[in-house]
């Protein structure tokens, strides 16, 4: 091996994009990964045309309230004579924003934070990383909380609150991984030959955590998820009468002796697309355990 | 060791000024004045100023905090801005029930979720072993309050075996405070009953396939009493302190739980207390519980310390 490095030719690892296809195929493999698949096209679908059942979702009519599921009203109708299954419909479209707005929200900044804190150290390391401690000392839900008892309830800040909880999470994981990687000998041989800092932590770094980076993400996302409809169960998420399935649940407790279905059926949906991320999340970490990129790296 | 307790206590003051200073910061972020949220519109400014002076909100906010903060220090957490009534002593009322809460899930978790565990490492990749596993993963995916409905449409409304919500004081009356605290400590157990079950079932794989166990069973010991004996004695650290590292999860666990039905704990204090703009309520209630779970984290790793011959400080 010869050591005539220019910035071009600094050999980085071949990282994330390489090992992309065989952890594909391993995935298209396993049944987890197929049905969570499966339940997260199908949410994001149906959110996608909720617009077109919101009439159905919006119309009240007393002389058909509570019912149970039936040939009309698949799945029943709610105490204003609403069709259960349109609202549920409109509801997914708050779950996929809660995954993809406030998630990805926490995704970018908890990743920039982390990259910071673990590649600069020092003093704004030991900052920083107060900062999470303190942050990561609150039980999640009663953060949550905190957030929205100062910002008031409604989705926007419930999104808020919980890319607050998502973020320090994010960060604490990402400042690990830098934290081993930077002490590599391609991180330091890149650091002589003069690549600037930022094209080392985003094109260097960051390709290499993106695969841990991922399986977290899927994890936060179900954990997001449950808080968004533990926030609109109590009344402080989306307020009505925007339906989510958190309040929809939260609803029908009132109507439990009789018509069940209006709790059970939104509840089970947010079940479905908690266990889709989390299996979603173990079958992405067996796939990348089985692809290491390092072991290519060292060739 | 006695260093190494110190300088963890030591730690652990930054990061409680962090999340005084984030609670308070946060908390005082409320559009609108307070005075406004307690007295209600019709009031004049005259009284609205005279409330303000009254509750200091007419300080700087450095100086609010600097004397909410002397306050702590002297034990006292402030005061309601509703009722008046000292946050400490709101708080000393309620406290008891949330830890009978966490202490009997936490019990019920234990005792379900490690034996549930052992099966499964037992019959590592054959039928049980799947089926506990799936539980398991249901378990941790399944919203408190979603499986709390369930119970309570099951057991409460459909079987009718159990309360849906109330309270009794123990001292008042052990067999109905045991009746209503059943639905709430299973709701609240199931994620750490899920987390003893998959920790369990690991480390006691883990520890099967180390070379004393072969030696035992080359020697002749039976089956059962090298599981239960040999292999758990190692195999149930790891597990104990991944329970205690629970307590977080199983605070966010109870706030939710609590409001469900009703049991008048730390969680429907602080969802009440949002509900009613109650700041200080929040504000030390919160703080109290950040405090708990920091003091039960610390408590663990030292305890694991003390336990483990091998981890020296």
């Amino acid at each position: 091996m010869t050591l005539d490095l220019t910035p071009a030719e600094t050999p980085v690892p071949a990282a994330a994009g390489t090992p992309g296809r065989p952890v594909l195929r391993a995935l298209l493999r396993d049944r987890r990964a197929l049905f969570s698949g499966l339940v997260l096209v199908a949410t994001i679908v149906v959110a996608a045309v909720s617009p077109l059942l919101h009439a159905a979702a919006t119309a009240v009519a007393p002389d058909r309230r509570l019912r149970g599921p039936g040939a009309d009203h698949l799945l029943g109708t709610d105490e204003l004579g609403r069709d259960v299954l349109a609202r549920m419909v409109q509801g997914a479209w708050v779950t996929v924003q809660t995954a993809a707005v406030a998630v990805g929200l926490a995704l970018v900044i908890g990743t920039l934070i982390g990259l910071l804190a673990g590649y600069a150290g020092g003093w704004a390391d030991s900052l920083l990383m107060r900062v999470i401690d303190g942050l990561l000392a609150f039980p999640l839900l009663v953060l949550a909380l905190a957030v929205v008892a100062a910002l008031g309830p409604g989705l926007r800040n419930a999104l808020i609150a919980i890319a607050v909880i998502v973020t320090p999470r994010i960060a604490r994981v990402v400042r690990g991984e830098v934290l081993s990687l930077r002490t590599r000998e391609w991180v330091a041989a890149a650091r002589i030959v003069g690549v600037p800092r930022r094209t080392i932590l985003l094109r260097h770094l960051l390709p290499h955590l993106a695969g841990s980076l991922l399986v977290f993400t899927a994890l936060q996302a179900s954990t997001a998820i449950m808080a968004e409809a533990a926030l609109s169960f109590l009344g402080l998420g989306v307020q009505p009468p925007q339906p989510s399935w958190g309040a929809m649940v939260s609803a029908g407790t009132e109507h439990l002796d009789t018509t069940w279905a209006l709790s059970v059926f939104p509840g089970l949906a947010i079940l479905l697309v908690i266990v889709a991320f989390n299996l979603l999340a173990d079958a992405l970490r067996d796939a990348l355990d089985a692809h290491r990129p390092q072991l290519r790296a060292t060739a | 060791m006695l260093t190494y307790v110190i300088r963890r206590c030591l730690h652990l003051i930054p990061v409680l000024l962090v999340v005084s200073l984030a609670l308070f910061v946060l908390l005082r972020l409320l559009p609108g004045d307070p005075s406004t949220a307690i007295l209600g519109p019709e009031a004049t400014e005259a009284q609205r100023a005279t409330l303000r002076g009254d509750l200091g909100l007419d300080q700087p906010l450095w100086q609010q905090y600097v004397d909410w903060i002397a306050g702590l220090v002297r034990g006292d957490l402030g005061q309601s801005w509703l009722t008046r009534e000292p946050v400490g002593a709101a708080i000393a009322d309620r406290l008891p029930v949330t830890v009978e809460l966490g202490v009997t899930s936490l019990l019920l978790a234990t005792v379900i979720g490690i034996p549930a565990g052992i099966l499964a490492a037992v019959r590592a990749r054959r039928r049980t072993d799947s089926a506990v596993t799936g539980i398991a993963m249901l378990l941790l995916s399944v919203p408190h309050f979603y499986l709390a409905t369930l119970l309570v449409l099951l057991f409460a409304v459909t079987l009718r075996w159990l309360p849906a919500s109330g309270f009794v004081a123990f001292t008042e009356d052990p067999a109905g405070n045991l009746r209503f605290l059943i639905l709430p400590a299973v709701t609240v157990g199931s994620t750490i009953v899920a987390v003893a079950m998959r920790q369990t079932r690991a480390s006691l794989l883990a520890t099967l396939g180390e070379d004393y166990i072969r030696t035992a069973e080359a020697g002749g010991l039976a089956r059962r009493r090298i599981v239960l004996v040999h292999a758990m004695r190692n195999a149930l650290a790891p597990v104990t302190t991944v329970i205690a590292l629970q307590v977080g999860a199983l605070m966010s666990a109870t706030v939710i739980t609590e409001t469900i039905f009703t049991l008048p704990g730390m969680g429907t204090l602080i969802v009440n207390a949002i509900f009613s703009r109650d700041m200080p309520i929040v504000q030390g209630a919160v703080l109290v519980v950040v405090a708990f779970v920091l003091a039960v984290n610390l408590l663990t790793d030292l305890i694991y310390a003390w336990l483990d011959p091998r981890i020296t400080y």
